[in-house]
């Protein structure tokens, strides 16, 4: 019995040490057999190109024989292929589709439809109001009537018309064009140009710069190289021209008929006014608002949200981004590139 | 005396602890809980800016092929990128390797060639910059693999008038070679994904790392250039880029893979090696910062103090455990009693696990599910980078000013390219020189 307390103190000692080794045996485990010892699988792997989807369900349908001139009656996944044709319409139906779509002509799908698999077009792609695709190839152009949901994305080789009131979630894209009608709430939007209402932009003719006042803003710090910073708000008086960068630790407004060479960035709100030229990029932690007539060549970018109003983002011959949490596109704005708008877009009528 | 002054040193030891502790939970927390940051990362279509992506290389034959390659895959526009890579007095083959590409690729790589001058990673880009007018700069060590979208994802947060600086997420590629690997991979994913995006979600200073990574020429021209006795010229270039009223960003989708050191002895050469260049910026900057603090805000110069710091706090914790011994031998009772038991107690069950939460944190945001069980065995690492730290920061070189520097390379494990075979994810790789991601773990 003498012995009991120094057995105590070993069972004691024994568990401590089997607690404190507890924890070491799944290390041991998978230091010994690894399950997961691969390098992170994310470098060059993303998905970073809008159009990816596309491109790989294109690619997919293709090996597959879909585009061929005898279409599989079913896919490798075991899904059903159905046709859609002016020879053999799908009828009106308020049930789920499960199928994949193949439309062999550019007859309209009817009002209504809900597809939970995608949907491809070899024509024209049409369809009818209120309908639910999860996801729509065309391969050439696609025309989505009112009230359309889709659910992951959709390309067209062509144009891409989007209803009043549709939404847009996950990627929208085109190779031509994409013309928004009022209401439509989108994620992601990339292509030549986008537009919304009116396909006629409202363009700024960009006069050159001796036809301007030269501005240098009052106070500014140089920083080199072109490069000011500002503390505190800053105007650009209409009609005058500031060359260079600028940093603000306010909010910006840049007047009418202004121009900027140069990019400008804002700890505040950042307002084009109308007519203003921005030959380089905006951004902004706050708010930036470009207004009816004003044209922003670079890229646009805020913390918060942008509005574009009757308004040009980039050129034709070269695209730019549009990028915030939240981006309202009204009546008559052009963007020539990407709109991303992480929390959602929206196109208004106003 | 002793007693004395062994206890304000343990009370200092345990306010410094506590610091660094909570800026670790705070972080974690902001990474589980908080908005993501990248007002950037959406960037896809823009007027690319003129992009010059230096090299620099000494004896790099293993490597550099896999490097050049993979930035002549990248999907930036031909017309406004050049690729400089930079031998300085290699004794190897790098020079021909260069020469060899050069031929092939005269528009695209313009070798720069350096067989005296200062030597060491700043001088050379400093001399190698000078010869090139890009309106941005990027630097890749020799063993890098960018993937294709890499530049313009790191060109983007420059159309930010504002952005100095630009840094991306480094992600080992060996893995799975060692113990060691496995727990830098950890302490990798703690870095990059928690403490660098935190500091980026938080408005702090994300640090520049000096690869995988760029700098706006201008801002480098305003702030003086590279400082070519700096052994840490990317912390160095951090600390004077956010003094001067640009920001730092970091790009966590920016991926690159690099190699991590696959033996101990590497592995410390290497931490010893980043202390040394931290706690010489400390040295410089610390008192800067602080008499800066009108012209920044009071968040950042507290996170620039902590970042230069970081890697004093292992030094720091020798001096704690040291006063608690004299004291615990002295026989001398705790200050306060059970107050003071408590805090002992409370933080030897929340303090002490501050990092493995957040290594933990960053395996959860990474979607890694089993190499998480890895984490125990970090003890083991911090303990290894506590004491090589400690002796690091207790050396002549930590504390100097204006010391020339020299080439101070990690040793390549990559073997050799043959056949021109790239490598590829998975395979054999090599090692970074970026403590960009470090600091957190370091702590």
């Amino acid at each position: 019995m003498t012995s009991s307390p120094e057995l105590a103190f070993a069972a004691l000692m024994a568990a401590t040490l089997a607690w404190i080794a507890l924890p070491f045996m799944p290390a041991l485990l998978e230091l010994l057999r690894p399950r997961d010892a691969a390098p992170l699988d994310a470098v060059g792997t993303d998905s970073g190109g809008l159009t990816y989807f596309a491109t790989s369900f294109t690619e997919r349908m293709q090996a597959e024989g879909v585009l061929g001139a005898t279409p599989p009656a079913r896919l490798a996944d075991g899904r059903n292929l159905r046709l859609h044709s002016t020879r053999t319409p799908v009828a009106a139906t308020t049930a789920e589709q499960s199928d994949v779509f193949l439309l062999e002509d550019d007859t309209a799908l009817p009002d209504g439809l809900r597809c939970s698999a995608e949907c491809l077009s070899r024509e024209d792609f049409n369809a009818g109001s209120g309908s639910n695709f999860r996801a729509v190839l065309g391969l050439r152009h696609v025309r989505l009537g009112s009230g359309t949901i889709v659910q992951r994305w959709v390309h067209a080789a062509g144009t891409l018309d989007v209803g009043a009131g549709s939404r847009l979630i996950g990627r929208a894209t085109a190779d031509d064009e994409i013309m928004l009608g009022a209401d439509v709430q989108f994620d992601r939007l990339d292509a030549p140009v986008v537009r919304v209402g009116i396909r006629k932009p409202q363009h700024t003719a960009t006069l050159p710069v001796g036809a301007f006042t030269p501005y240098t803003p009052e106070g500014a710090l140089s920083l080199g190289a072109g490069y000011w910073r500002v503390t505190g708000d800053l105007t650009v008086p209409p009609g005058t021209a500031l060359s260079g960068s600028v940093i603000v630790i306010g909010n910006v407004r840049i007047g009418e008929g202004a121009r900027v060479d140069g990019d400008i960035k804002a700890h505040g709100t950042l307002t084009v006014s109308p007519r203003a030229v921005v030959t380089g990029a905006l951004s902004a932690r706050a708010r930036i608002a470009i207004e009816n007539g004003a044209h922003v060549s670079g890229p646009v970018i805020s913390e918060t949200e942008i509005a574009i109003g009757a308004a040009v983002a980039g050129t034709p011959g070269q695209r730019t981004t549009v990028t915030a949490p939240r981006v309202e596109l009204r009546n008559g704005a052009t963007v020539y590139g990407a709109v991303m708008s992480a929390d959602g877009g929206m196109s208004t009528a106003s | 005396m002793i007693i004395t002054l062994a206890n304000i040193g343990l009370w200092s030891v345990v306010a410094i602890l506590a610091i660094y502790t909570l800026r670790h939970y705070f972080f974690t927390l902001n990474r589980l809980f908080g908005r993501h940051r990248q007002p950037y990362v959406d960037v896809i279509q823009a007027n690319w800016p003129s992009l010059t992506v230096f090299v620099p290389a000494h004896n790099e034959s293993r490597v550099i092929r896999d490097s050049l390659d993979a930035l002549l895959a990248a999907d930036y526009p031909q017309d406004r990128l050049v690729i400089v890579p930079i031998d300085d007095r290699s004794k190897d083959d790098t020079r021909a390797i260069l020469l060899e590409y050069a031929a092939r690729y005269p528009d695209r790589v313009k070798p720069f060639l350096r067989d005296d001058g200062i030597p060491g990673k700043a001088a050379a880009l400093a001399d190698a910059m000078a010869a090139h007018e890009s309106a941005l700069y990027m630097v890749f060590d020799a063993d890098y693999l960018p993937g294709r979208r890499l530049l313009k994802g790191l060109a983007a947060p420059f159309f930010d008038a504002e952005v100095g600086a630009v840094m991306g997420r480094v992600v080992p590629l060996n893995v799975g070679r060692s113990m060691l690997t496995r727990l830098l991979d950890l302490e990798r994913a703690g870095g990059y994904q928690v403490d660098q995006q935190a500091r980026m979600n938080l408005r702090l200073i994300p640090q520049y790392g000096g690869t995988v990574g760029g700098v706006r020429r201008a801002a480098l021209a305003q702030v003086g250039g590279w400082r070519v006795d700096s052994l840490a010229e990317d912390t160095d270039l951090t600390v004077r880029l956010v003094m001067n009223g640009w920001d730092v960003v970091y790009q966590n989708r920016s991926e690159c893979y690099e190699e991590v050191p696959e033996r101990w002895d590497v592995r410390i050469r290497q931490i010893q090696r980043w202390a040394k260049g931290h706690n010489q910026a400390l040295v410089r900057y610390m008192s800067a910062l602080v008499r800066n603090r009108r012209a920044l805000p009071w968040w950042q110069v507290l996170d620039g103090v902590l970042l230069l710091g970081v890697f004093v706090v292992p030094l720091v914790l020798i001096v704690g455990w040291v006063c608690t011994v004299i004291l615990f031998y002295a026989g001398y009772p705790p200050s306060w009693g059970r107050l003071t038991v408590l805090a002992i107690s409370s933080f030897n069950t929340i303090g002490n696990f501050a990092a493995f939460f957040q290594v933990a944190a960053a395996s959860r945001l990474d979607g890694s599910r089993e190499r998480i069980r890895m984490l125990p065995f970090l003890l083991l690492g911090f303990l290894v980078s506590t004491f090589s730290v400690a002796r690091a920061s207790l050396s002549r070189a930590s504390w100097m000013r204006g010391r020339p520097v020299e080439w101070q390379k990690t040793e390549r494990f990559r073997a050799p390219r043959s056949g021109g075979r790239a490598v590829s994810r998975g395979g054999d790789a090599n090692h970074d020189d970026s403590q960009a991601g470090a600091g957190g773990a370091a702590a």
